[in-house]
């Protein structure tokens, strides 16, 4: 089988539950997304490959929605995780409040090189804005973070952060790339099917 | 389904067999057009023919039927859209081109799906109200359920008498008996006796009688409630208190003591009886994703009941196997080993909430990070511990996981390998009480792929369909659980809820 990608990724997103995380996924992998398989196979639309610089980054994105509240779940991907996004709605001060705790999870249970990126979700519903860009701004700065505002409903910014997260890893991983590339290829034989599919 | 011969093309429905049955939106091809397969049959109009029998709607019936292939074409009517599915059907050797055919609902006006129960009994639409009354929080309420049917019962159709009232009368009792069997919890939840005041009389004087009894009942008992101020809450609330055991007081060490399949069975004990009380409609994406919204916060109780024990139990393999610092590596492992075989033993319990939970634990950082621990621990339980560990495997979308429910689902014996037969003591069934998490990510996901609404304005009614599906999954495995019977051990469930919750400092 010809070798579809170059290196394989593991991103995660996380955040409240309702600050549309799985919107996100959706509109990222539009093209791969069957409703059809929803209720065979549960839906599972969360490959994607994309090319930075000449190399074929395939990402695989793990979205918890819907199991937030199983703690020891969740921790474990944090431990798998090349990447990871935190996701809050601008809408929802709260959703925003909790990034902090979202954050320091990760600095517990993530590994140390995991690269970060901050999601302000929702940003055409302007009139309901409870959280400005600046603070979204602020907060990244202080964690060190990318920060995107993105809209799931009119596309806004959804490839792009995407794009940078994926960047900021392979940034991080360029010296281990020999290395991760022998690990990838175990991965190659688990992601056969989705190969295939997609 | 409806089995159509288009040769005898008359008014005879087979399945059917009265003229009594109101042929809303169904009628038969003409003769000529009929016999040639993979002939269209072009526009009807379904008035002429049973306008005596249907109430005067206008309604345009489009369908064809090709050689091999079933179709799926959709039909418009005022309100409300179809999915017509015609199969060509070779089994009835009378008939050289005869279909199949069914409708389902695929989209609507809030008033024309809730009028649809009354409807959908007579088009063979047979799990309509199943799907309508398990899902229609998401697109409504009780209240205007309730107020659109009370204002078509104070008009039915037909004479009284007649056929087509009778047929209505039938379909009222049939829809009021389920919701009233599935959900009393919708009526109880009311807050004022009024609506059911209404709707009471309106019941059909014989067939009804029943019904009218138990609306008047429940309408009696929310008076009552309406002048006491507040039990109702208490429900919920039970869910809701906190524990907090005193952490002096707790042995670890105690776990020990237990056999493993005490321990399982106590666990089990408890998942069974939160998973009964489980409301499937409490898991919607619609419902469940928004839980942590303001003002949500008493929502999904049941589900969050189920996460709370999940969360409860790993805090107690974690708790158990960290809480005395001081123990020797080969200490420890005995609690490691303790956990896998009580895991062990959830497994052949079909018990895979409890399984999960503990496996999770054991695979979570403060544990994880116990590497010398690890080493020492015995070999074969490791084995067992990486083959359980990989039910959970998140390969494929969890199939692996997905499969085994779906082979495990009946109250059979648990189908595991005969290494472990040996260790099997229990009752002929036993239920199988599945890990949630699943299924919520399933029906977070659908209901943020699928659009609540079509283009036009209504209500999508196949995602409900679609929603449906992953909710009687549920229920299924539910009723498998309905037999089991568990003994309480005390001493057990004292330990259980000694354990502090332990926070990051192990």
């Amino acid at each position: 089988m010809a070798k579809q990608y170059d290196v394989l990724f593991r991103l995660l997103l996380l955040g409240d539950s309702g600050v549309g995380k799985t919107c996100l996924l959706c509109r990222f992998t539009d093209n791969a997304f069957h409703p059809s398989h929803i209720s065979t196979i549960g839906v599972d639309f969360k490959m994607k490959t994309l090319e930075i610089d000449g190399i074929k980054v395939r990402i695989q994105i793990w979205d918890t929605a819907g199991q937030e509240r199983y703690q020891t779940i969740t921790k474990q991907y944090y431990r798998r995780a090349q990447g990871i996004f935190l996701v809050y709605d601008i809408t929802s001060e709260r959703s925003f409040q909790h990034i902090m705790k979202w954050a320091s999870d990760v600095d517990e249970y993530a590994p140390e090189k995991v690269q970060k990126v901050l999601i302000g979700n929702k940003s055409d519903e302007e009139h309901k804005r409870q959280v400005a860009t600046e603070q979204g701004n602020k907060l990244a700065k202080a964690y060190g973070m990318d920060f995107f505002e993105t809209s799931a409903f009119t596309n806004h910014n959804i490839t792009e952060s995407f794009t940078r997260l994926a960047e900021l890893v392979l940034q991080a991983n360029k010296k281990d790339l020999d290395l991760l590339r022998v690990s990838v290829n175990e991965q190659l034989d688990l992601s056969a099917l989705e190969e295939e599919a997609g | 389904m409806l089995h159509r011969n288009m040769r005898t093309a008359g008014v005879e429905l087979p399945e059917v067999g009265s003229k009594d049955v109101p042929l809303i939106g169904y009628r038969p091809l003409p003769p000529d057009a009929g016999s040639p397969l993979g002939q269209w049959a072009k526009e009807a109009d379904a008035r002429e023919q049973s306008s005596s029998q249907v109430e005067a709607s206008p309604m345009k019936t489009t369908w064809y039927c090709p050689l091999n292939l079933s179709t799926v074409t959709e039909k418009e009517e005022d309100g409300i859209i179809y999915s017509v599915i015609v199969k060509p059907n070779h089994s009835d050797p009378n008939a050289q081109s005869s279909c199949h055919r069914s409708q389902c609902v695929k989209a609507g006006t809030e008033e024309k799906l809730v009028l649809h129960l009354l409807h959908s009994f007579s088009m063979e639409d047979t799990s309509f109200i199943s799907i309508f009354l398990s899902t229609y929080r998401s697109f409504t309420t009780t209240e205007r359920v309730l107020d659109i049917l009370t204002d078509r019962l104070g008009d039915p159709p037909g004479d009284s008498g007649s056929p087509t009232r009778h047929t209505f009368n039938k379909a009222v009792c049939t829809v009021f008996n389920t919701w009233l069997n599935e959900y009393p919890e919708d009526f109880h939840s009311l807050g004022e006796p009024s609506r059911l005041l209404r709707l009471a009389p309106l019941m059909p004087n014989q067939t009804g009688s029943e019904v009218k009894g138990l609306l008047l009942k429940i309408a009696e008992e929310l008076s009552e409630k309406s002048l006491i101020p507040n039990p109702s809450a208490d429900a919920a609330n039970a869910f809701l208190q906190p524990s907090s055991p005193d952490p002096s007081k707790f042995e670890a060490t105690n776990i020990l003591a237990f056999p493993s399949s005490v321990i399982a069975e106590q666990l089990t004990k408890i998942e069974t009886e939160l998973f009964l009380k489980l409301v499937p409609y409490h898991c919607l994406g619609s419902l469940w994703s928004q839980r942590d919204k303001k003002g949500h916060e008493g929502k999904c109780w049941s589900v969050r009941a189920t996460v709370r024990q999940f969360n409860r139990l790993a805090n107690a393999v974690t708790a158990s196997c960290l809480w005395q610092t001081e123990l020797k590596t080969q200490q420890r492992t005995r609690f490691l080993e303790k956990w896998i075989s009580v895991a062990e033993v959830c497994r052949i319990k079909k018990n895979f909430s409890s399984l999960y939970a503990i496996v999770s634990a054991l695979q979570s950082n403060p544990i994880h990070r116990l590497r010398k621990t690890w080493q020492e621990t015995d070999r074969e339980a490791m084995k067992r511990y990486e083959e359980l560990a990989s039910i959970f495997s998140e390969k494929d979308n969890y199939s692996q996981s997905r499969e085994l429910l779906k082979e495990e689902g009946t109250p059979k014996p648990a189908n595991v390998d005969t290494r472990t037969n040996n260790r099997r003591h229990m009752s002929s069934t036993q239920g199988t009480v599945p890990y949630m998490g699943i299924f919520l990510t399933d029906l977070t996901m659908l209901d943020a792929a699928v659009k609540d609404r079509l283009e036009n304005g209504y209500i999508n009614f196949d995602k409900r369909r679609r929603e449906f599906e992953v909710l009687a999954k549920i229920r299924l495995l539910q009723s498998s659980c309905r037999n089991s019977s568990f003994r309480s051990d005390e001493l057990f469930l004292h330990w259980y809820h000694s354990v502090p919750t332990l926070t990051e400092e192990e």
